[in-house]
C-alpha cells in the first residue's frame, strides 16, 4: 500500500519489499516516540506555564524506576529492530543457489556488464523478471557503488576484489542505475538503467545479440595465455588440473584450506604465490598486467564451467610461462 | 529518589549583581591586547569570530552548490568545480566549524565560570590552540582558492591516494594542523575539569554542560590523533606510491575507511554532545527546577563518548565488509542510541511541573 505513496521510489524487487517493511516499521516506532515526546513537551509547557500566584516548582530530582523503564524498554525495541534488520541484511547478502550470474566491472565513469551467455552491455543491464540475479562486481580503479533504488540494491564496488549482491525483480520496466560512491569528475554522470523484461521478451533479447559465451571466451584466453601448458590433464602436468574445481575446498602447501571461489581464482591468477596448492611447486608467474578485469571474469567463468575431461589438449608449440629454471 | 544528590538549588529570586568596574572587555584595548591574550573569554571571542568566518566560507560553497542545482544541467560551474565546492563545503563545515564551534566558543567561555576556576589550566596553550586553528584555516582557504580539492571530506582511498589530481596533500595538512587545535583544547578541558574545580564542587555537582564538554574533550583527545595518522598515511601513499590503501599495490582500501571512521564517527558526538549539554542546561533553567535524573544524564554523556568509539563501521554496511562484523556494529549502534534516548526522556520529565 505504501508503494503507492507519491514521491516514494518504485518497489520493483523482493528486496525492496523486505527493506520497505522494515523501513516503515522503523518510521512507525520512532514516529510514535517522537509524537509522544512532542505532545508531552507541549502539554507540560502549557500546563505548567508561569502564572501569578503559583508557588515555585517542586523539587523533583529523578526516579530510578522511571530511568530503568526508559532505558530497558527502548533497548528491547532496539533489539527487535536489530533482529529484523539483521535478518533482512542477511537475506540481501546471500544469493540463492539457482541465481543467474552477471558480472559488473565499474570504471571511471561507466559500468561494464557481462552476461555468462556472452552479452556485453555498457551502462545497461537486461534481466529476466522473477528470476534471481546474482551480481559479482569489481572495479578497475577507485571505489564505485552499484545502486538501483527501485530494487533497494546498493553495494560498494571495490578494486582488487569481488563483492556480491543479488536481487529478484518483480515488475517489468526500466529502472535507474546510479553510482552511489563519489568517484571523481563524472561521478554524477555514471548512471545507467536496468531493464526488467517479461520471459518472452528476454528470450528474444538473449537470442538476437548472442556472442561467444564468457566461458568460451575464457577458453580462448586459457589457450592463448598458455595456462593449458601446465594446467593440463596429462601425466607430466606441472600444475593442478582445474576440472570441477569451483566451489570445492583446496588444500594449500602451508596447511590451510580455502574454498575455490571467484576471489581465490582471481588471486591465483594475479598473485599465484599467495596460495599454492599442496603437492605443487610455486612456479606459476603472475599474470598481473596481462589480463584485465574483463579477462579475469572470462577465465573465472571458464574454470567454473570445466567438467571432468574437458581440459583442452596441451599443445607444445609455445613454451609454458614458467618462473625459475625448471626445464619442461 | 531521595538518594539522589541535588547539584544545586535554584533560587527563586537572585540578588541583582553589581557589575564590576573592569571586565574582560574593557580591561585593555588595542589589537595586541587581543592577539596576545590568555584570557579564556577573550580567546572564546577570537574563536567566535574565526569560526563564524569559516562558517560563511563553507556556507558560500553550499550556496554555489544549490545555485548550480537550480537547473537540471547545472550551467553555473563545471563538474570538477562542483566536486571541489562540495569538498570545500564538507571539509570546512566539519573540521573548521562543527567540531570546534561549541567547545572552543561556549566551552572556553563557560567552563572556567561553571567550575569556579579563574581560567583554563593552560591559558597559553589555549591561545596557541587558536593560532594553530587559524593556521589550519589559512592553509585550507589557500587550498580552496588556489585550485581546490575534489575528494569530498571523507578522502576515500584509492581515489584520494591515487586518482585525484587536486591539492589533496595540502588539504589534509590543513586538517592535521586544525586537528592539533582540537587536541590542545581537549587536553586543556580535561585537565581543567580534573584539577581546577572549586572546593566542594564534586563530580556529581558539576553542571551538565561541563559533563558533556568533558566527554567531548575525551573524544577530541583520543580520536583526533587517529585522523592525523590516517591522513599522513594517505599522504605517504600518494607521494611515494606505497600500497597502503591501493589494492593495485597490495593495499587495502577498506583499511582507510576503518581508520577514517574511527575518528569521524566519534567526531559526530563531538558535534552533538555539547549541544546536548546546552539543552541539559536550558531546560532546567527555564523550568526553574533541577534536571530530572542528573546522574543518568551525566553518565549518558560518558556512555555516548565510550560507545561512540565502538560503532565506526556502521557508516559502511554496504562497503564490502563481512556480514558478521556488520551485524556486530549494528548491534553496538543500537546500544549507543540508548543513552541518547535516556537524555531525551529526562529532558521531557524535567518539564513536568516545571
Amino acid at each position: 500500500m505504501f508503494a503507492e505513496l507519491p514521491l516514494f521510489p518504485d518497489q520493483a524487487s523482493i528486496q525492496a519489499e523486505k527493506v520497505d517493511a522494515l523501513f516503515f516499521f522503523l518510521v512507525a516506532v520512532t514516529g510514535a516516540v517522537a509524537v509522544l515526546v512532542t505532545v508531552l513537551i507541549i502539554y507540560f509547557a502549557v500546563r505548567y506555564r508561569r502564572r501569578p500566584n503559583v508557588p515555585s516548582p517542586p523539587r523533583i530530582l529523578g526516579s530510578v524506576w522511571l530511568e530503568t523503564v526508559w532505558s530497558v524498554v527502548p533497548f528491547l525495541i532496539f533489539l527487535v529492530m536489530f533482529a529484523w534488520g539483521a535478518q533482512v541484511y542477511f537475506v540481501l547478502t546471500r544469493p540463492p543457489e539457482d541465481a543467474l550470474e552477471v558480472y559488473v566491472v565499474g570504471k571511471q565513469w561507466m559500468w561494464k556488464i557481462q552476461h555468462p551467455e556472452g552479452h556485453r552491455e555498457i551502462n545497461k543491464l537486461h534481466v529476466h523478471v522473477g528470476k534471481p540475479i546474482k551480481l559479482t562486481l569489481t572495479s578497475e580503479d577507485v571505489i564505485h557503488d552499484f545502486s538501483v533504488p527501485a530494487f533497494r540494491t546498493k553495494i560498494d564496488v571495490l578494486p582488487g576484489r569481488y563483492v556480491h549482491t543479488w536481487f529478484r525483480a518483480t515488475k517489468p520496466g526500466r529502472y535507474h542505475l546510479f553510482c552511489a560512491q563519489y568517484c571523481g569528475t563524472n561521478h554524477a554522470g555514471m548512471t545507467g538503467s536496468v531493464v526488467v523484461m517479461e520471459p518472452a521478451e528476454y528470450e528474444q533479447w538473449l537470442n538476437s545479440r548472442a556472442e561467444g559465451s564468457l566461458a568460451l571466451e575464457g577458453r580462448k584466453l586459457f589457450l592463448k595465455l598458455q595456462c593449458v601448458s601446465c594446467h593440463s590433464a596429462d601425466s607430466r602436468a606441472r600444475a593442478p588440473v582445474l576440472e570441477n574445481l569451483f566451489g570445492r575446498p583446496v588444500h594449500l602447501r602451508d596447511g590451510r584450506t580455502v574454498t575455490a571461489d571467484e576471489g581465490y581464482i582471481r588471486e591465483s591468477i594475479l598473485k599465484p604465490q599467495a596460495k599454492v596448492v599442496a603437492g605443487w611447486e610455486p612456479i606459476m608467474p603472475t599474470f598481473e598486467g596481462q589480463v584485465d578485469e574483463e579477462d579475469l571474469i572470462k577465465l573465472i567463468e571458464y574454470v567454473k564451467s570445466l567438467r571432468p575431461g574437458q581440459t583442452p589438449v596441451r599443445t607444445e608449440e609455445a613454451a609454458p610461462p614458467v618462473q625459475g629454471t625448471i626445464s619442461p | 529518589m531521595s538518594t539522589l544528590v541535588a547539584p544545586f538549588r535554584p533560587q527563586a529570586v537572585e540578588p541583582p549583581l553589581q557589575a564590576p568596574e573592569a571586565n574582560y572587555l574593557n580591561v585593555a584595548f588595542g589589537l595586541k591586547s587581543w592577539l596576545l591574550t590568555t584570557d579564556h573569554k577573550r580567546i572564546a571571542l577570537l574563536y567566535l569570530i574565526s569560526v563564524t568566518l569559516m562558517f560563511f566560507v563553507g556556507g558560500a560553497a553550499a550556496v554555489l552548490i544549490r545555485l548550480n542545482l537550480l537547473t537540471p544541467t547545472g550551467g553555473l560551474v563545471s563538474a570538477d568545480t562542483y566536486n571541489k565546492l562540495f569538498s570545500a563545503h564538507g571539509i570546512i563545515m566539519v573540521f573548521f566549524f562543527l567540531v570546534p564551534v561549541v567547545p572552543t566558543v561556549l566551552g572556553n567561555f563557560f567552563l572556567p565560570l561553571m567550575i569556579g576556576a579563574r581560567d583554563l589550566a593552560f591559558p597559553r596553550l589555549n591561545l596557541l590552540s587558536w593560532y594553530v586553528y587559524v593556521a589550519g584555516a589559512v592553509v585550507i582557504l589557500w587550498v580552496i582558492f588556489s585550485g581546490g580539492v575534489d575528494t569530498g571530506w571523507t578522502f576515500y582511498t584509492p581515489f584520494s591516494s591515487k586518482a585525484s589530481h587536486t591539492s589533496v596533500i595540502p588539504a589534509m595538512l590543513a586538517i592535521v594542523i586544525g586537528g592539533f587545535s582540537s587536541i590542545f583544547t581537549g587536553l586543556n578541558f580535561v585537565v581543567t575539569t580534573h584539577r581546577l574545580r572549586a572546593p566542594g564542587l564534586t563530580w556529581f555537582r558539576l553542571p551538565l554542560f561541563v559533563w558533556s564538554l568533558y566527554a567531548t574533550s575525551i573524544i577530541l583527545l583520543l580520536a583526533t590523533p587517529v585522523l592525523a595518522m590516517t591522513l599522513v598515511q594517505v599522504a605517504i601513499a600518494r607521494v611515494w606510491g606505497i600500497g597502503i590503501f591501493d589494492p593495485a599495490l597490495g593495499g587495502e582500501p577498506l583499511l582507510f575507511q576503518h581508520l577514517f571512521w574511527f575518528y569521524s564517527h566519534p567526531a559526530v558526538y563531538i558535534m552533538i554532545l555539547p549541544g546536548m549539554g546546552i539543552v541539559s542546561e536550558i531546560i532546567p533553567c527555564f523550568s526553574r527546577k533541577n534536571i530530572f535524573g542528573y546522574t543518568f544524564v551525566a553518565f549518558a554523556s560518558i556512555g555516548i563518548a565510550v560507545l561512540g568509539f565502538l560503532v565506526w563501521a556502521h557508516h559502511r554496511f554496504v562497503a564490502g565488509q563481512s556480514v558478521y562484523s556488520a551485524m556486530i556494529f549494528s548491534l553496538l549502534s543500537y546500544l549507543v542510541a540508548v543513552p541518547s534516548a535516556i537524555k531525551v526522556f529526562n529532558w521531557t520529565a524535567t518539564l513536568y511541573k516545571g
